[in-house]
């Protein structure tokens, strides 16, 4: 590795976080490179930091008695050692690069949750072949929906959202909706209050650009509580002036014929 | 970072520690008051669990009752002593946690490294710079937060990170180390 490669290095070493190949090579740079050792010495101080700038949250009241109690129950603490001792995480360097591969984390995107089941179903695939077909039903399922709801963040961080908000129409006048569009990313549009079906007719979403025909973008699939919300089919959002829902047959069709659900303009 | 906390709480620290070595149990007490907050605090961002970090509470502090011998105030003040213990309880249950939800098959656990080097404790920080950095960990740009973040209080190797945030390798290893200098400039800025 260049030095530049292995420079890259030193925060991911100061964070413990380094795969073992990673840290070796790292390790045997510092030994010869001054530069690089200041720098991770500066990081790693920045790095042991870290544990006191987290939200401080007193522990409650009760804790201490328990605690005290059970730390001191029955047990002298241990004899001085003659030599100094070096237990396993007594470094610094030990305790931050205590690596652990763990797959299943709170990060509180829904996104990332389901990336870790999608990789835990496809070991399952791989060893239990006889479940292959239920797993592979799962599997789909929350692929779509790891891949909707990462297209989703990814068009509401867009720097270039707009919103436009969709108002209900004559024949649902409670109904409404609101649309997020990138031009980037694409459009993903909520909706609440959608009057209920019948079986044969479904909510169609169309993209009318200014000046343009109603290109669709695709179909509602409304919930038993009125709600939904749909990606926009990538492709139907470029050049987005009004954004509409009509009632269709099921199944769609390719210009609009039905009534008007809920419609609103970008406003410029 | 200099050290520019209180010189006298550190030698009360100090000798509360000496104290308990000699099984003083009010000793503990005392340790107890001033830093069972820090350690509940970081377990509780750790596990995002109030009671597992309650449990970590008492299990770093049987461990400082237990090794109060063998504490040498030279390498670190005692909070940085106990956080230490906390953050490596905290990940083993995490590692544990993991291993409950896993389904059989999975790949192994990689081992831990052994130590790597010359240790550089937890140095001290007072209130000040704690806020500073902080502050300054949230006005991180989010990629660069959520690299330092997984990695830190979550134990999580670079290639795990690239994996769960769907992001190149080399983008989480420059994330991690722009976001550290950034992070040490915080801390530089304001001094004198």
């Amino acid at each position: 590795m260049s030095h530049d490669d292995l420079r890259e290095l030193s925060g991911g070493y100061a964070l413990g976080a380094l795969s073992d190949a990673d840290r070796r090579a790292f390790e045997a740079h510092l030994s010869t490179c001054a530069e690089c050792a200041g720098e991770v010495r500066d990081l790693v101080a920045v790095a042991s930091g870290l544990a006191h700038a987290v939200p401080q949250v007193d522990p409650p009241a009760a804790l201490r008695a328990r605690v005290l109690s059970a730390a001191t129950a029955g047990h002298r603490p241990d004899a001085a050692p003659a030599p100094p001792s070096s237990t396993r995480r007594s470094g610094l360097f030990a305790m931050l690069s205590a690596a652990a591969a763990i797959a299943a984390i709170a990060l509180g995107l829904y996104a990332v949750s389901l990336q870790q089941r999608i990789r835990v179903l496809e070991e399952e695939l791989r060893i239990a072949s006889a479940r292959a077909t239920e797993i592979n039903r799962q599997l789909v399922q929350y692929r779509v929906a790891s891949d909707r709801a990462l297209q989703i963040r990814a068009i509401l961080a867009a720097p270039d959202l707009r919103r436009i908000d969709l108002a209900g129409q004559k024949t649902a006048p409670g109904a409404f909706g609101r649309a997020f569009w990138s031009p980037t990313q694409g459009m993903v549009v909520a909706f609440d209050k959608l009057p209920a079906t019948t079986t044969d007719r479904v909510y169609q979403l169309w993209v009318i650009p200014s000046g343009g025909n109603p290109v669709s973008a695709g179909l509602l699939e409304r919930q038993s509580d009125g709600t939904a919300i749909t990606l926009g089919a990538p492709g139907a959002s470029p050049r987005v002036g009004t954004v509409a829902v009509t009632l269709e047959p099921a199944g769609g069709v390719p210009a609009p014929t039905g009534d008007m659900i809920v419609a609103g303009t970008l406003s410029n | 970072m200099a050290p520019s906390a209180n010189i006298a709480a550190f030698d009360a620290d100090r000798a509360a520690v000496i104290r308990m070595a000699r099984g003083d149990e009010t000793a503990i007490g005392e340790l107890y008051d001033r830093h069972a907050r820090a350690v509940y605090s970081l377990a509780v961002r750790m596990l995002a669990d109030a009671s597992e970090a309650e449990d970590v509470v008492q299990d770093v502090f049987t461990q400082a009752w237990r090794q109060a011998s063998r504490y040498d105030a030279s390498r670190a003040p005692v909070v940085g002593w106990l956080l230490v213990m906390a953050r490596a309880r905290t990940l083993d249950r995490l590692r544990a946690r993991r291993s409950r939800l896993a389904p059989i098959g999975l790949e192994t656990f990689p081992t831990d490294p052994a130590d790597p080097g010359p240790g550089q404790e937890l140095q001290a920080i007072s209130h000040e710079e704690a806020d500073r950095l902080r502050r300054a960990l949230e006005e991180l740009p989010e990629g660069q937060r959520q690299a330092i973040e997984l990695a830190y209080y979550k134990g999580l190797s670079q290639s795990d990170i690239a994996d769960a945030l769907q992001q190149p390798l080399g983008t989480v290893k420059t994330r991690m180390r722009t976001a550290l200098l950034k992070l040490r400039e915080a801390l530089r800025g304001e001094k004198p």
